[in-house]
């Protein structure tokens, strides 16, 4: 608040009031400015506010025009299944993030998603000589993929594509004997689309996704694609 | 929500990086252990054929790829082997062929004919490339084992009882040792096939193995040790061991030998006695048994051999018999111990040398040598039956048969004649009887006879306790101590019991001991037990008195004693009245009564130092000590010197006993003249004032009346007279030439006095310089009576045209010391500051002088000396925290004032400092040094903030001023004309401000309301403290009330606002004029805190002077609106002021020694003056009290 010639006027109160919503207490900065922090009404409506400054001589308002919000920000879980159409398959399960990005060429379109799920692999083989081997592989798949939503309604769908690092532990027995184990990783690209539907508070996600990932080459191990199709129903939290 | 997301998303992006970085840092291939060889089998290989071998070991494991799309295993068995052996200077790899998996632990590999000889390292490659090698661990020969072979090293012939070496070795057909690992079993039996010991010997690895031994020959040879328990044959069989190993071996033969075992010699010895065996026979305790002994063999038949032996009995082990054995020979033994339940029968056997033993025999005691005598039980009390056991023993400590009389006998000497029967074990007696004497370590001596022989025996220590039945009680006070009022004194009282015996208190801990005396004022404490029994109390009686005495008392067991009469002593002095006159004549002696009680307030009759120390403030009383009498008191007769107020002490051992009421001392009859300069020395032509006093014969200033005339005695300077009015006057004296000896009279009648002082011309000539120590400032340390000699060092001084001549240094007031020479010895009393000055004089007159500081103080560490303070702050602000250095105090030596403390205040703010209630203290460190802070907390305006350091005695000070900047005080108002009961016409209303206002603050919000309108105009005068009202049109005071308000709005040139309520927030000011109101009652000071009203606001309130804030108690008749509090200076300014709300007629008002800035007020007198108002401007009469605000300074 200034005087007059422009100068801070320090030692007048101040009440603050809004036609809708909460105002919180009114704090003076180092600069003597004051500074209050508004909370809307919970809703996504659209609408509009006016906030007052009073003094006992002096009043002054400001027009805010409130907007609905829109998914900035979701995550939640997914349960499903995995397969390489071949020897290997199983239940699997994961947890994806998805955060909206806005860029001056596709605005608010885009959404870059961190996804982590994992997946089992099971084989045991004859040697000819001695026990038989047995080799089991856990891999947990963590992606990044830039997707295109798009919502409409209480849907919404999109697709894209990105990278799979998939950390993975190994272990080898030959009989009932664990003689090797390691933790290693596998890289490849990954595709991924998926439809949604908005509930209260959140959405449930139907969502797929395809990976590349080729084993190295080891003493003893998978050879080919350890990777697939990942796809699963689940349910996230939107901000 | 915004930034929310933008926060996940970085968070999101962090976290993956991480995870990347720690699987990226885990990573690794998924390998295979290692493989491992353990053993080749067999470990060596004949050149001439393909020798097929197993490696044996872990980790063989092939290499799989299963496919991830069919699941189908691609296995890899391809393994290599080889060997590693010398070839000239280097290492050759030589393949085996042929290899492959069996299973996880075993290859199979084949060893080519033709492989050269030697040593070789085994070296197999997993698929995967893994490598593990076993160094030195196959041989290659160039002759083929064929059969074992074995022979004795040391003959076929042995001694049954030592072990026989066989040489084992594997050899080719024609003989020669194949020099190869081979492992090889080993057996050995006896005639009938039981089987004969066997030991390893020089096999490698050798275990047993059955009834054999295994083990490895070692480059195809090794030995074995053969036993056999008995005299015979012995056949050894030794076979190359089968290992299992699927490997081929081509077939070895066995060998075989026979050993022969001969008889060996243990020997053993054969005791017969003296009697035959058969009965039993019997011999006496200490009697000699004669037996023979002799050596044989194992076998019972005698031996040649000659050997040392000791002969013992099983039951008297402890006194061997030595002999030297060569075919039967005769040994004395003594029997000892009588055979008994524990040792039933006795025997001769060897106690060193060979084996053996006589036949069984039996031991009876020898005739009665002693007594054993023993107490059963622990502890006896007084009056029951003591029971003894009495063991008549022989002279070895058997217990044997008595059946005489006993004699009884107690040290204690009490009579013991007790009953004696059979005790629990054979020979054994038991006696009982009254003991009735306790003590501890009793003995108890018996007496008997056998054989016309006396029989003694003395039991071991035992104690008697005092019965539990108390009988009578004693008491005993002080033994060999005087009993002094106040200090404890023993006091032992004994319980007894039916015979004397003092009872143990403890016993009597459920009826306690109750003591009293004849002034029921004693006062005990358990003190422990004597080593007679008594129990011991530290009593304490207060009166001193004679003929007193204790009394002790058991209620329950209805006991009581009164002590002898003694004497109480008086405690330490604690308080002499004095009473003399209220005033005396310096010189004249006055006369002193004193009358002495001990602490507790007994007269001091019953004395033990009655000699006290007397004294006086003065230090001029004529009398050191004085004795009191009889009764306590004394009148002792003196002199005092100084006038002046001073007070009689008493002291005792440095203890101060009491005071007198002061006593005014008068000065005498004028008896000279006493001359007292303003300045140690005199410039020509330059006025000096003289202050001459008549003294008296003490120096006391008298109260002469009269003219003195000074005159210049080596000067042609005029003489001055000087008027004399109670006995000073002063005269400024002009010298018109220089004179380094000058020496100034003056005479007035009868009196008269001198003054020596150099007198020197102000002209261009020498410079001034004095030095103490090489420092500028002197510093010194006084001796116990508080004088120091500074030897003042003006060499530094440079002289002009003219040579100097004259050196003089005096403390400012004191007397000036003069000397031709630039060293001069400055004597100082005291401790504290010294002002100094020093002059020198050169040839021509011409004169210059210098100043120095000096400080004094005792040497015993404490800071002596300046305080240097100094602070990085810049600019701080009334609300800042300013940071101050000390650094480099030091002591009166010079050396750094460690751990010293010093008292710190400042004039703004607090200083963060640690209270002792007589100032702030702040420790320096071992260097001197040290900070602290002053914490300005708002309530000031801008201006000097004063941080000073001391100490209590003035030795050490220092001062730093401290610049701060804006204002946080609110302006007041501190008058209004015309206020309160007014008449007539009134045009204009003066306001006065307590400080300069904004000029534009100054606004038409003024106001003046009443019975009529009016149209005030406000104008700021110069100065801007004071604003004019003019009223438009002028109003009739008479009329009714008028109000004068000022708005809050007004500000000061800081900014800020108007405080019209003196409440520390911004206000209006509301005051009235006109007809209304009615001055209130007056006001009356009833009472101030502290009492003496002398004030050190020096931030630790402390109580009396060192209060930091007065507190004024006043009361009205009636209760006024306000109570307005106003402080002036010396000079009646206006230093403070508030205005309380009045809950009454009576209030208590403070005022915390600091002026409207917020800051300390300087050292000085101050009045605060209080009035009471009827809020209307009408002001009652007020009271004021007058103070002294008295801080110490560090700028002295």
């Amino acid at each position: 608040m200034e005087d007059a010639s422009g100068k801070a006027v320090h030692d007048e109160a101040i009440t603050l009031t809004a036609s809708a919503g909460a105002l919180g207490e009114l704090r003076t900065r180092g600069d003597g400015t004051l500074v209050a922090t508004y909370t809307p009404d919970p809703g996504d409506k659209r609408g509009e506010v006016e906030v007052t400054a009073s003094t006992p001589t002096l009043n002054s308002s400001a027009h805010l025009v409130l907007e609905p919000r829109m998914v900035q920000l979701s995550f939640g879980p997914w349960l499903g299944a995995h397969t390489n159409f071949g020897e290997l398959s199983g239940p699997s399960g994961g947890v994806d993030v998805d955060v909206r990005v806005r860029t001056p060429l596709l605005g608010e379109l885009a959404v870059l998603r961190l996804a982590a799920a994992t997946m089992g692999a099971h084989t045991e083989a004859s040697t000819g000589v001695g026990p038989p081997v047995d080799l089991r592989a856990t891999v947990v798949p963590l992606s990044a993929l830039l997707l295109f939503r798009q919502d409409a309604g209480g849907w919404a769908v999109w697709a894209g594509g990105g990278g799979t690092f998939a950390p993975r532990y190994t272990q080898i027995r030959f009989g009932d004997e664990l003689v090797s184990s390691s933790v290693g990783a596998l890289l490849g690209p990954t595709v991924a689309a998926g439809v949604s539907r908005r509930v209260p508070a959140g959405e449930v996600v139907l969502t797929a996704q395809g990976s590349w990932l080729p084993a190295p080459r080891e003493d003893v191990g998978y050879s080919g694609n350890l990777g697939g199709l990942l796809a699963g129903l689940g349910y996230r939290l939107v901000y | 929500m915004r930034w929310a997301a933008i926060g996940a998303r970085r968070g999101a992006w962090a976290l993956v990086a991480l995870a990347v970085a720690l699987l990226l840092g885990a990573c690794r291939r998924t390998e295979l252990p290692a493989p491992e060889i353990e053993q080749v089998d067999p470990p060596f290989a004949y050149n001439g054929d393909d020798v097929l071998v197993s490696i044996l070991g872990r980790n063989f494991y092939p290499g799989v790829a299963i496919d991830a799309w069919r699941g189908k295993a691609d296995v890899d068995t391809s393994w290599s082997a080889w060997l590693v052996g010398p070839e000239g200077d280097i290492e050759l790899e030589r393949p085996l062929v042929g290899v492959g998996m069996r299973d996880d632990t075993e290859l199979a590999a084949t060893v080519a004919q033709g492989m050269p000889v030697g040593l070789y390292d085994v070296v197999i490659e997993a698929p995967s490339g893994a490598q593990s090698e076993l160094l030195r661990s196959f041989t290659v020969t160039d002759t083929r084992a064929d059969r074992l072979e074995a022979a004795a090293t040391d003959g076929i012939v042995h001694p049954v009882t030592e072990p026989a070496t066989v040489r084992l070795q594997v050899v080719d057909a024609l003989g020669e040792k194949v020099a190869v690992p081979f492992p090889v079993s080993v057996t050995a039996s006896l005639e009938d096939g039981t089987p004969a010991p066997v030991t390893g010997g020089t096999l490698e690895g050798a275990e047993k193995d059955g009834d054999g031994v295994t083990g490895s020959l070692v480059d195809g040879e090794g030995t074995v040790l053969v036993r056999s328990p008995r005299p015979g044959l012995v056949t050894l069989e030794a076979t190359p061991v089968d290992t299992g190993s699927t490997a081929a071996q081509a077939p070895v033969a066995r060998a075989t030998l026979v050993l022969q075992f001969d008889p060996g010699d243990d020997l053993g010895v054969a005791i017969r006695l003296p009697v035959p065996a058969d009965p039993t026979p019997e011999v006496e305790a200490g009697t000699q048994l004669v037996v023979e002994a002799e050596l044989v063999d194992q076998y019972g038949n005698p031996s040649d051999a000659t050997l040392n032996v000791a002969l013992i009995t099983d039951c008297s082990f402890a006194f061997p018999a030595f002999a030297r054995l060569s075919g039967p020979t005769l040994v004395t033994v003594v029997p000892r111990v009588a055979t008994s339940e524990d040792c039933p029968f006795d025997r001769v056997v060897v106690g060193y040398g060979p084996p053996g033993a006589s036949a069984l025999y039996t031991v009876r005691p020898g005739p009665v040598a002693r007594f054993d005598v023993g107490l059963v039980g622990a502890v006896v009390q007084a009056g029951d039956q003591g029971v003894f056991t009495v063991i008549p023993e022989d002279q070895y400590g058997n217990a044997a048969p008595y059946a005489g009389d006993l004699d009884f006998e107690l040290s204690t000497g009490a009579p013991f004649a007790p009953l004696c029967g059979p005790g629990p074990f054979p020979s054994w007696l038991q006696c009982q009887g009254e003991l009735t004497v306790a003590a501890t370590d009793q003995l108890l001596e018996v007496h008997g006879q056998v054989s016309q022989t006396d029989v003694l025996g003395l039991s071991d220590p035992f104690d008697v306790v005092a019965d539990d039945v108390a009988m009578a009680l004693d008491i005993e006070v002080a033994a060999g101590e005087d009993v002094v009022a106040g200090e404890p004194f023993g006091v032992e009282v004994t319980t007894r019991d039916a015979w004397g015996n003092a009872i143990d208190p403890a016993v009597l801990a459920a009826d306690p001991i109750v003591l009293d005396d004849d002034a029921t004022e004693v006062d005990c404490v358990e003190d422990g037990t004597t080593l007679l029994g008594a129990q011991a109390f530290a009593c304490v009686l207060f009166t001193a008195r004679t003929g007193a005495h204790l009394s002790a008392t058991r209620t329950a067991a209805g006991l009581g004693v009164g002590s002898a009469a003694f004497d109480v002593v008086n405690g330490p002095l604690a308080d002499v009245a004095v009473a003399g006159p209220a005033s005396v004549v310096a010189g004249a002696t006055a006369a002193f009564s004193r009358t002495a009680t001990d602490a507790f307030g007994t007269a001091y009759e019953v004395q033990d130092d009655p000699v006290v120390d007397v004294s006086d403030s003065s230090r001029t009383l004529s009398i050191a000590t004085a004795t009191l009498g009889p009764a306590g008191t004394v009148t002792v007769t003196g002199a005092f010197t100084a006038a002046g107020p001073t007070t009689v002490e008493i002291r005792q051992a440095g203890i101060l006993l009491g005071t007198s009421d002061p006593v005014q001392v008068l000065a005498g009859a004028t008896s000279a003249l006493a001359l007292r300069p303003a300045s140690p020395y005199a410039w020509v032509g330059e006025p000096l004032d003289v202050t001459v006093l008549a003294v008296d014969a003490y120096g006391n200033r008298t109260g002469y009346n009269g003219s003195a005339t000074l005159s210049s005695s080596t000067t042609s300077a005029a003489d001055a007279a000087v008027a004399l009015v109670s006995g000073a006057g002063t005269v400024a004296y002009t010298w018109p030439e220089a004179s380094f000896d000058e020496v100034l009279d003056a005479v007035a009648g009868p009196y008269a006095g001198t003054l020596a002082l150099p007198v020197s011309a102000r002209c261009a000539g020498p410079t001034a310089d004095v030095q103490f120590g090489g420092f500028p400032d002197a510093l010194g340390c006084v001796d116990a009576a508080g004088d120091v000699v500074l030897t003042a060092d003006l060499s530094g001084s440079t002289a002009g045209a003219q040579p100097i001549v004259g050196y003089a240094v005096s403390e400012l007031g004191g007397v000036t010391v003069t000397g031709a020479t630039s060293a001069l010895d400055l004597p100082l009393h005291g401790t504290g500051h010294h002002a100094l000055r020093a002059l020198v004089q050169d040839a021509a007159s011409c004169g210059a002088e210098v100043s120095a500081e000096g400080w004094t103080g005792p040497d015993d560490g404490r800071a002596v000396g300046p305080v240097p303070l100094s602070t990085t702050a810049v600019m701080p602000n009334v609300f800042s925290t300013v940071t101050v250095d000390v650094t480099g105090v030091t002591d009166c030596a010079r050396d750094p004032a460690a751990l010293a403390a010093i008292e710190v205040r400042s004039t703004g703010g607090e200083p963060a400092a640690e209270p002792s209630g007589s100032g702030l203290l702040v420790t320096l460190d071992n260097g001197g040094d040290a900070s602290f802070d002053v914490v300005m907390d708002g309530g000031l305006s801008a201006g000097d903030v004063e941080v000073h350091a001391t100490t209590p005695d003035g030795a050490a000070a220092g001062l730093l001023v401290v610049p701060v900047v804006q204002d946080n005080v609110f302006p007041t108002v501190v008058a209004q004309d015309p206020a309160g009961l007014t008449a007539g016409t009134v045009s204009q209303v003066q306001l006065t401000f307590s400080e300069p206002l904004r000029s534009w603050t100054v606004a038409p919000a003024f106001a003046v309301t009443g019975p009529t309108a009016v149209t005030v105009t406000p104008t700021l005068l110069p100065g801007e403290t004071e604003v004019l009202l003019d009223l438009s049109p002028a109003v009739d005071a008479s009329a009714g009330l008028y109000t004068v308000t000022v708005p809050n709005t007004v500000r000061d040139a800081a900014g800020n606002r108007l405080d019209g309520t003196w409440a520390g927030s911004p206000a209006d000011y509301v005051g009235a004029f006109g007809a209304g109101g009615a001055v209130p009652a007056g006001a009356t000071c009833v009472a101030t805190v502290p009492t003496g009203l002398v004030l050190r606001p020096d931030g630790d309130p402390g109580p009396g002077a060192e209060a930091d804030v007065l507190e004024v108690s006043v009361s009205a008749a009636a209760a006024p609106a306000f109570w307005f509090v106003e402080v002036f200076d010396a000079a009646d300014a206006l230093v403070w002021q508030t205005r309380a709300a009045s809950a009454g007629a009576a209030a208590t008002l403070q005022w915390a020694a600091r002026d409207r800035r917020g800051m300390v007020v300087p050292n000085g007198s101050y009045r605060v003056v209080v009035t009471p108002d009827d809020g209307l401007g009408n002001r009652g009469s007020g009271c004021e009290v007058a103070l002294t605000v008295d801080n110490p300074l560090g700028d002295p």
